[in-house]
């Protein structure tokens, strides 16, 4: 009995052990993921959606997104917050408007975005370009079977009064887009 | 211990003049006033308190007549022969002014049956002659590091002083200010500062061989060093200017760079400073740091024990990767201006920096050397296959190409001109050939470069061999077909800025092929010359200088062209994060574009950044104020 419970106990600190370095190791790969995913996305050179880490962090990015010509939002940039999981790519960084000045069906009040490939969806193929891409696109084209702004959604159909109440929802922001 | 205004007391105390002192230094009988004075002072139990005095007086005349003797010569040993001149002169003159013996006045007995406070006044003396010494050579070291190997008994001198006094401290605040008034400054040529900075690291590590000095007076030339823009270039001429390759051999080190120097003789080979038999040595000979030379500053004892210049200088950088590829360049410059692909002394300088350096790091340079065999052998092939198969048809072609790979060279000028439609023809022919030899590969000409050799004939005689660039060859082709060219319409002929043709133009005009000549509205016109003349060679030299100019503005636009990759990085950082100061861009570009690979990463310093921001400002890429960018007309 004793000795039988030493081997799972003795099992057990082992493989704690040997868990403890994967995360380090794996920080040095999400580092070195997020570098080269930062390197392309400077050279990609795609309009309309940049980001860049926000200070010492490579964890935590800015990111800035127009809208897409075309669409209401067209002419307007919104700042995002990313932040990645030590995870990552594995799993979905938290991805916000920030400040939450987006006026839109699918984002809510605080910032927060209905988007199925930031949530169940994710997945490692996915990068940050394809991120943004997919907010910018998201932006012109919502999901208004669930909506997280009721108001926004109830007005989309309308397109010339949505971008009234667009409008009029930016300016009424005290720091608008820009941040000290 | 300090004299303040002793003069006076000196005079009171032999009670004759500073002349009859130093009449008395010589040897001879003591004058009969001094002894007279010091039995009275004796009598009366005086004596203690006249000792400061003297001290104090021989401490001025000491001073005096070191100063006199010895300041300002290097070339010969000094230290011993004054100490000597102690002994003998001296220090009986302090027996007979303090002691009672009159008799004890020969130096000889003196030294065998000094007293017990004569003694400790000699070593008083003999140390307080040292440490002037010292401060004397530390106040001129400058000098003697100009005049090193000359100076090389003056170094040694204080070597032997500072055993006993101890004054590193001393040399690095008065060397480093020696060097900041007088050799760090805008008006010093960078190989002169580079000179002298090689010198200084010799004769420091003959002066202190665990390098600690040598370390914490270097920190303020290699500072300004850096700051020159074109100090590796310096370096690399240095080394590879064949007088001075000793710039390879150990220094200092003593007994541990003979070793190494002879093993490499028996090796004939270049001395391999990690040799074991070299360490060996180093380790018996190891001692103690000083402390006093406050050397925690910088670099490990690793650095600090380079063995070489070379290494030294390398390390002003602090990494081999701006040396090397400043070496890269260099390179690239010295093989295209060659025609000959001659390149056996460039192989033996890429060997001489890998030993340094390791292979890996100099790969791209090996690669670069391989180039330009190769395109010896192609050339020759491709020249034996027109001369062969066309026969009398077309001719053999007289194209000689350097075919470079584009990935391990240094970024090339890219502009292009409109070339003669025969050149233009022939290279035609030698690419369909080349690719015939080498496909997949096709080739990608850079007219800008290159030389052209040119029989230049006129009326009255022909000038043969004319070598000049390929842009010059093809203006002066120009006017051979037309006699007279105002610049704007040459400039569109071929494609280019005026200012560029001006330039271009100026060797010909200055050789006296062709004139200037005004049109009637003021613009500029130029002229074939009808003859010869004795126009030739003689006006050549300005066109030299414009040259250099050129070189100059190309290495800064080549700086510039390579730093685009960070300028994505800069509007992305600047896009997202509104604003920011130089510093911030440099430090996020340091974190963000890390060395990985066959990428040397962001390694330009802060300096070449703000002048690259700047240059985008120019460009209305960014805007620029209180000391913040941001990303131009966003507001």
């Amino acid at each position: 009995m004793s000795a039988s419970g030493a081997f799972p106990a003795a099992a057990g600190t082992s493989s704690s052990k040997a868990g403890a370095p994967a995360p380090a190791a794996s920080g040095q790969s999400v580092n070195k993921r997020l570098q080269s995913e930062l390197m392309s996305l400077m050279m990609g050179g795609d309009a309309g959606i940049s980001a860049f880490p926000d200070g010492d962090n490579i964890f935590q990015w800015t990111g800035t997104i127009t809208g897409g010509a075309g669409t209401v939002y067209e002419g307007l940039t919104f700042k995002l917050s990313l932040k990645f999981p030590t995870g990552y790519p594995y799993e979905a960084p938290a991805v916000t408007f920030n400040p939450p000045s987006c006026f839109h069906p699918n984002v809510d009040q605080y910032g927060n975005i209905c988007l199925d490939i930031l949530k169940e969806k994710w997945s490692a193929v996915y990068n940050v370009r394809t991120i943004l891409l997919s907010i910018q696109s998201l932006l012109g084209d919502p999901n208004l079977d669930s909506p997280l702004n009721g108001h926004a959604a109830s007005l989309w159909p309308n397109q010339a009064d949505f971008k009234k109440a667009l409008l009029k929802h930016k300016s009424s922001l005290p720091s608008g887009e820009r941040r000290p | 211990m300090e004299s303040g205004g002793e003069p006076m007391d000196t005079d009171d105390e032999d009670g004759g003049g500073g002349g009859g002192l130093r009449a008395l230094w010589g040897g001879g009988p003591a004058p009969v006033q001094l002894r007279r004075l010091s039995e009275a002072l004796r009598g009366l139990r005086w004596m203690p308190l006249a000792e400061a005095s003297v001290s104090a007086m021989l401490q001025a005349h000491l001073r005096l007549s070191l100063r006199e003797r010895c300041a300002g010569r290097f070339e010969s040993c000094v230290m011993e022969r004054q100490l000597d001149w102690i002994d003998a002169s001296v220090l009986p003159w302090v027996s007979a002014a303090l002691e009672s013996g009159a008799d004890q006045w020969r130096a000889r007995d003196l030294l065998t049956a000094a007293s017990a406070p004569l003694k400790q006044w000699r070593a008083r003396l003999r140390f307080f002659f040292m440490q002037s010494l010292a401060g004397m050579r530390i106040a001129e070291l400058f000098d003697i590091l100009v005049d090193f190997p000359d100076s090389t008994p003056a170094l040694d001198d204080l070597h032997a002083c500072l055993h006993h006094t101890h004054q590193h401290a001393d040399i690095v605040q008065g060397l480093g200010e020696a060097l900041e008034k007088r050799l760090l400054k805008p008006g010093a040529e960078t190989h002169q500062i580079l000179e002298v900075y090689i010198g200084m690291i010799r004769a420091l590590r003959r002066l202190d061989p665990s390098g600690l000095t040598l370390d914490a007076v270097s920190e303020r030339v290699r500072a300004y060093l850096k700051l020159r823009p074109d100090t590796v270039k310096q370096i690399v001429t240095t080394l590879t200017d064949p007088d001075s390759s000793d710039l390879l051999e150990p220094v200092g080190g003593g007994a541990a760079a003979e070793v190494v120097q002879e093993a490499a003789a028996d090796g004939d080979m270049a001395p391999d400073p990690d040799e074991s038999r070299g360490d060996e040595a180093a380790m018996l000979k190891w001692e103690p740091e000083p402390v006093t030379a406050d050397g925690a500053s910088s670099g490990g004892a690793a650095a600090r024990r380079a063995p070489d210049v070379l290494a030294i200088l390398v390390q002003i950088y602090g990494s081999k990767a701006t040396f090397v590829n400043e070496f890269r360049k260099m390179l690239s410059e010295k093989l295209l201006a060659s025609a000959s692909h001659d390149t056996e002394k460039e192989v033996r300088n890429l060997e001489l920096l890998k030993k340094r350096f390791g292979d890996a790091a100099l790969s791209a340079c090996e690669v670069m050397l391989t180039d330009v065999a190769e395109s010896r052998r192609i050339s020759r092939s491709i020249q034996q296959h027109f001369g062969g198969v066309s026969g009398g048809g077309e001719g053999a072609t007289l194209i000689d190409a350097t075919v470079v790979s584009r990935l391990c060279w240094p970024s090339l000028p890219t502009d292009t001109f409109t070339l003669p439609a025969g050149v233009k023809k022939e290279m035609a022919r030698f690419e369909k050939q080349f690719a015939h030899i080498k496909a997949p590969r096709k080739l990608v000409w850079k007219p800008s470069l290159g030389t052209v050799t040119l029989d230049v004939t006129f009326p009255d005689g022909s000038v043969g061999d004319v070598q000049c660039k390929p842009l010059q060859a093809t203006i002066l082709l120009r006017f051979g077909a037309q006699q007279r060219w105002a610049l704007a319409d040459l400039a569109s002929e071929l494609g280019i800025a005026t200012d560029v043709v001006r330039k271009n133009l100026s060797i010909w005009l200055n050789r006296g092929f062709i004139s200037e000549v005004r049109d009637a509205g003021g613009g500029a016109v130029f002229e074939a010359a009808t003859s010869l003349g004795a126009g030739d060679e003689s006006r050549h030299d300005a066109g030299e200088d414009e040259d250099g100019d050129a070189v100059a503005s190309l290495a800064e636009e080549q700086r510039i062209a390579e730093m685009k990759v960070y300028e994505q990085y800069v509007i992305g950082m600047l896009t997202n994060l509104e604003s920011l100061p130089v510093q911030r861009i440099h430090n996020m570009l340091k974190m963000f574009v890390p060395a990985s690979g066959g990428d040397r990463g962001y390694d330009c310093s802060e300096q070449e950044l703000q002048r690259f921001l700047m240059h985008m400002v120019e460009e209305a890429k960014l805007e620029h104020s209180a000391g913040q960018y941001r990303i131009a007309g966003r507001h």
